[in-house]
């Protein structure tokens, strides 16, 4: 399901970020965020998600082309909300006035809703931000930038600290930002979380993509496939996106429809319908496009 | 409650949702002339994407099951018997596979009918 006439919110092309003495840490990202979507971008710690955020904030140096809403990020910073992973709040402020400063810090802020998500979410008015748990300070930060009326959210492991309960009330928070029209992109390494709540996933391992799909597609575009050791000469005859070699098998990924019935037909070879979780793990633990 | 969706499950989320409200409808739940659950609160109770949920409404829009009426919602045109109907035309292609697996292991259609009746026999 594609959807060419609407410009893109977001367009990455080609973001290439090296640290001229230690590493390259993004090898050519390309992905497009519409109107409307929850976009997460889903990767192991490491896998070049942060970079990639600071890289469209522009905050870091890269080669690539960036387009926010059409423009320059610069052009349109105040329509963008973010949220780093290390969510750091001044711990000698209390939350009332941590929202007096985000009035003066931030037009778009509007302080009845962050009050109401505060009495949502339980979160004490007068107490000392620094007396919070990890996983409060975390959310405080998440609801202050989703209490703003801004046309993107960029969130950086939202769920990072939280626990179970607390993230699916954030997930329905993300939820309803869709209906308001906005725009969420978020990074994690939480499947469940992007598998119920995004639109899109870009899955990123060793700063690339391995691939962009829509989430509810994947049932219905793959297969994955167990194949027995003797069996291997199979991974050269047919297509595979990619394919992980295990203690006594092969588990390999196929977007070729018209090659299933073929393979199931193959002795000692049985395929499924794959869930996120294993499609992610075949795809970054894998090699990828075989053949 | 309504139905719940399984991630685990071969059929994709959207496709799911399609059958669950088939199924409300078929055992009057949702009758004729009324209108599905919004999107919102189909979402929310499901927690999925809402647009997993858009997506399911616009399938059973072209399935003819439903009519979205700008602002009011999706409302139900077919009735339980009509669903049904097509419902088991959808079953067709499931009992075409179980064929093709009992003939690969060199089943006679009477040996089928015997499991058949026995499996159903003990269904509640």
């Amino acid at each position: 399901m594609e959807n060419h006439e609407v410009e893109p919110v977001l367009r990455v092309q080609n973001l290439v970020k090296v640290y001229r003495k230690t590493h390259t840490a993004l090898r050519g990202i390309s992905f497009s965020v519409r109107p409307s979507q929850v976009y997460a971008l889903l990767g192991r710690n490491g896998a070049g998600k942060t970079t990639t955020l600071k890289s469209i904030m522009g905050w870091l140096r890269y080669s690539g082309e960036i387009r926010v809403l059409g423009s320059s990020v610069d052009a349109v910073r105040q329509k963008i909300a973010y949220v780093p992973e290390e969510k750091s709040l001044y711990g000698q402020h209390h939350l009332l006035q941590t929202i007096h400063l985000c009035q003066r810090m931030f037009p778009d802020f509007r302080k009845e809703a962050m009050v109401e998500l505060a009495h949502r979410f339980e979160i004490p008015m007068k107490r000392k931000l620094g007396s919070f748990s990890l996983g409060m300070r975390s959310i405080v930060y998440t609801l202050i930038a989703l209490s703003r009326d801004a046309e993107i959210y960029m969130l950086d492991e939202p769920g990072l600290g939280l626990d179970a309960i607390i993230r699916e009330s954030l997930m329905e928070l993300i939820r309803e930002k869709l209906y308001e029209g906005k725009t969420v992109l978020y990074t994690s390494h939480i499947i469940q979380e992007v598998e119920r709540i995004a639109d899109w996933v870009s899955i990123i391992d060793h700063g690339k993509i391995l691939l962009s799909v829509l989430v509810d597609d994947i049932k219905e575009q793959y297969r994955t496939f167990f194949i027995p050791f003797d069996q291997e000469p199979l991974l050269r005859t047919f297509s595979f996106r990619s394919v992980w070699k295990k203690s006594t098998h092969w588990l390999g990924i196929s977007d070729r429809k018209d090659q299933w019935e073929s393979l199931r037909d193959r002795p000692g070879i049985s395929s499924e319908v794959p869930d996120l979780d294993s499609f992610f793990r075949i795809l970054v633990r894998g090699q990828s496009n075989v053949v | 409650m309504w139905f719940k969706v399984d991630l685990r499950s071969p059929d994709p989320i959207y496709h799911q949702i399609q059958s669950g409200i088939k199924e409300l409808i078929m055992r009057g739940e949702i009758k004729e002339g009324e209108t599905l659950p919004s999107i919102r609160d189909m979402a929310s109770f499901l927690r999925v994407n809402p647009n997993t949920v858009v997506r399911a409404y616009r399938e059973l829009e072209t399935d003819g099951l439903v009519f979205a009426r700008p602002g009011m919602g999706y409302l139900v045109v077919q009735s339980p018997q009509e669903i049904r109907e097509s419902m088991k035309e959808g079953i067709k292609p499931m009992i075409q596979e179980i064929f093709t697996k009992a003939r690969k292991l060199g089943m006679d259609y009477h040996e089928f009918l015997e499991v058949a009746e026995q499996l159903w026999k003990t269904m509640k």
